[in-house]
């Protein structure tokens, strides 16, 4: 059904598109307003049918799973790296987090959709608010990594640590509201 | 404070960002790239985005020559220097439309000026909540904006990586040279195979776009749609049902960039409109949810809220630059008065916010930017204002429509720089407030620099002359002289906006992007799609992170060597003519 709207919308959306182009100020408006109603219908048809998909789909399942291993697994790097960032080299740190967080903070950000269908749109900004916020502070830390800025490093490692913490903590409320 | 390193000197203390050496290099380089690229836009009738320039200038000037290391500090640098010129591309599209028209009496500059200012501030302010819902929460790519951030982070990134974008960088730019010393910038595969003209298969040889492409990914797949849905699907169509428009001889035009012209851009144009106010409905409750998060995350005082600029700053900046678009208005000619200015200022301020949402949505996903269009729609509405209560004379209702146009232009024009220098500040860390406060500190310096140099060239040579044609100025003048006479495809405008808001119902940004395909040039979308295609199978193949770590370095750097090159020879250009 879904694909099939889809494509419903598609061939309206060019069948419109080319009685605008028959001539170079008017629209054929007798042929254009059916075509694009029945475009809306298939679009309205598509977009309540992608949402229960979404909804109840196995992908949502597999996205909530991936959410809450890749931010457990960056909130521990972040915990033992914080713990041992004293020893770590000033120019190394930048090493470190493309070993350890870049993968996750990708593959959170490609789930990321999926809880808008499984906590709502409000938990979804407070969440994500949160979540890029940590990933802009890893970010500071591998620029200040390379310029060789000590103290900066030592700060925002415990200023990311302390935002994922917030992050997870609005991942698991919003998980709790919607167990 | 610094002590020697195995691997760099180790210092001790704040990591500088909004510093003063910051902002004086930014307002150097701003005002620099301002004078040449606006020089350049009335000579060539081209203006390009100033952030990468700037970047590796910047770069040059706080590592090269003060000998300063903070990749955060360029950013605030890159960040002031595109503020200021951001008024190149505002102002050069717009205000030399009233000197080719013949009012450049008519106009008070000081007004203009101050309007342009408070554009610029509206434009910044209504951007600013826009930027979590944009680049926090739905992440758009901005392909500048990563390679501006490849550019900073090159220091650190490895030698490899550093390597790829030097080596990217000469080869683009090489190409470049090559395509401009012998001419041909185009190749007409279709010509040489035969096949009809409207199917248009001429390939613009720019590996910047390939660049850009690349790193866009599958966000810019609808541009590409867009622009084969016109050329091969629609102008076949219209062989078949032998509908194309004839001209005055009688013969068909199948001569692809008139069919743009008269058929498929007025489309666009619509649907840029149209998907943009069905994205923002559907955008509306994420948008709230930024603006309420920004609110509770201020209330409790968390570092995060430190970062961003106070809302309650942000209402008083809309506020207050709305009110100056106002004054603007009601001054900008003297049969304008109070309602036909409210009216003008209410409108300009509600598109500036709807056009900002437009081209940072455009240019997050494809990297272009449809201002001149955007622009167009501006100063139709407002001229549209002027014709109201009994209708103003043309001379006034224009100069006011291009004066408060031109104020909206430059709004519009701020907004998609700062996203673009947003997205390259996520990327290396800084700090959202001091880009903002970098933004606002730049952005006044522009309309003053612009206005100045506008009115030298007009008086040593005259604006719309064989010196200085001012192709975009003409653009707009010929398009105002088009509304004025009553020449407005408003049917084509209003059934685009409803393509594009169908396609925005299936997925946000849609319309918009697919609008863009109607818009520009075939030659460019087909090269683009080149490299939307290579991210494909680079992807498929040596896999994603391969893409992140290589091929992100060399797309960055087919951006840079092509920007370097064409900025080279538009000064070589305009010196050798003296």
């Amino acid at each position: 059904m879904k694909n099939l709207s889809f494509i419903f919308v598609a061939l309206a959306f060019v069948a419109g598109a080319y009685l605008t182009s028959l001539d170079e100020k008017t629209v054929q408006w007798a042929y254009f307003i059916p075509v694009v109603v029945l475009g809306f219908i298939g679009a309205f048809i598509y977009k309540s049918t992608a949402n229960k998909e979404a909804k109840h789909g196995d992908l949502l399942q597999n996205n909530k799973q991936v959410l809450i291993l890749s931010m457990n697994r960056i909130l521990k790097n972040l915990e033992t790296l914080n713990g041992k960032k004293e020893n770590i080299p000033t120019y190394d740190m930048r090493f470190e987090i493309d070993k350890l967080f870049r993968d996750d903070l990708l593959s959170f950000a490609d789930a990321r959709d999926s809880m808008k269908h499984l906590f709502g749109i409000q938990h979804f900004a407070d969440i994500m608010s949160s979540f890029a916020a940590g990933e802009r502070y890893i970010n500071r830390v591998w620029s200040a990594s390379t310029d060789g800025y000590v103290d900066e490093v030592l700060l925002y490692v415990g200023r990311a640590y302390e935002q994922f913490q917030h992050a997870q903590e609005e991942f698991n409320k919003a998980l709790a509201e919607h167990s | 404070m610094s002590e020697q390193h195995a691997a760099g000197p180790i210092t001790r203390g704040a990591y500088p960002e909004l510093t003063p050496h910051a902002v004086i290099v930014g307002y150097f380089l701003g005002i620099v790239l301002a004078v040449s690229i606006g020089y350049a836009s009335l000579k060539l009738g081209f203006s390009i985005e100033g952030s990468e320039l700037a970047a590796i200038l910047g770069f040059g000037i706080l590592r090269g020559l003060l000998r300063r290391r903070s990749i955060v500090e360029n950013n605030v640098t890159q960040t002031v220097a595109s503020a200021v010129n951001g008024a190149s591309s505002g102002m050069m599209f717009s205000v030399p439309a009233i000197f080719i028209l013949g009012y450049g009496t008519s106009f008070n500059p000081y007004v203009l000026t101050f309007g342009a200012i408070a554009g610029a501030f509206l434009g910044i302010a209504f951007i600013i909540p826009l930027r979590k819902q944009m680049i926090d929460y739905e992440r758009l790519t901005y392909p500048g904006g990563v390679a501006v951030a490849s550019i900073l982070k090159s220091p650190g990134a490895g030698i490899s990586k550093a390597l790829f974008l030097m080596i990217a960088m000469l080869v683009s730019g090489l190409v470049h040279v090559i395509t401009l010393y012998t001419g041909v910038e185009n190749w007409h595969l279709f010509d040489q195979l035969g096949l009809p003209n409207y199917l248009n298969g001429t390939w613009y040889l720019s590996l910047m776009t390939v660049g850009v492409a690349f790193i866009a990914g599958r966000g810019g797949l609808a541009f590409i749609i867009g622009g084969f849905v016109c050329y091969w699907g629609l102008a076949p169509l219209l062989d078949l049902t032998n509908s194309f428009p004839v001209n005055e001889a009688g013969e068909q035009i199948t001569d692809p960039n008139q069919l743009r012209l008269m058929l498929f851009r007025p489309t666009g144009i619509g649907m840029l409109i149209g998907g943009a106010i069905v994205g923002v409905m559907f955008a509306l409750p994420l948008i709230k949810s930024a603006v309420k998060s920004m609110h509770s995350s201020a209330k409790a005082e968390s570092a995060m809220s430190k970062d961003e600029m106070p809302i309650k700053l942000l209402y008083m900046a809309v506020v207050g630059a709305a009110v100056l678009l106002c004054v603007m208005a009601v001054t900008s000619a003297e049969e304008v008065g109070i309602v036909r200015g409210l009216m003008m200022a209410v409108l300009g301020t509600l598109w500036i916010w709807m056009a900002g949402i437009i081209l940072s949505e455009a240019i997050g996903r494809t990297n272009w930017s449809p201002l001149s269009g955007m622009t167009l729609i501006a100063v139709t509405l407002l001229i549209m204002v002027t014709q109201t209560f009994g209708g103003m004379n043309t001379g006034p209702a224009i100069v006011a429509a291009v004066t408060v146009g031109a104020a909206t232009c430059v709004a519009m024009s701020q907004a998609t720089d700062l996203m673009l220098d947003l997205k390259t500040g996520y990327l290396v860390g800084a700090t959202p407030r001091q880009q903002q406060m970098g933004q606002f500190i730049g952005a006044w310096l522009g309309p003053i620099v612009i206005i100045v140099l506008i009115f030298t060239l007009d008086k040593a040579f005259g604006l719309g002359s064989d010196e200085f044609p001012a192709p975009q100025g003409q653009a707009l003048a010929s398009m105002v002289e088009g509304i004025t006479g009553g020449d407005v495809p408003t049917e084509k405008y209003v059934a685009g906006a409803l393509l594009g808001g169908l396609l925005s119902m299936l997925q946000a940004g849609l319309g918009i992007t697919v609008g863009l395909g109607f818009y520009l040039p075939f030659n460019i979308v087909l090269t683009y799609a080149v490299g939307t295609l290579i991210r494909e199978v680079v992807d498929r193949t040596k896999g994603k992170s391969w893409s992140e770590s290589k091929g992100i370095p060399i797309a960055a750097g087919l951006i840079v060597g092509e920007a370097l090159v064409g900025v080279g020879n538009a000064v070589y250009v305009i010196m050798k003519a003296g």
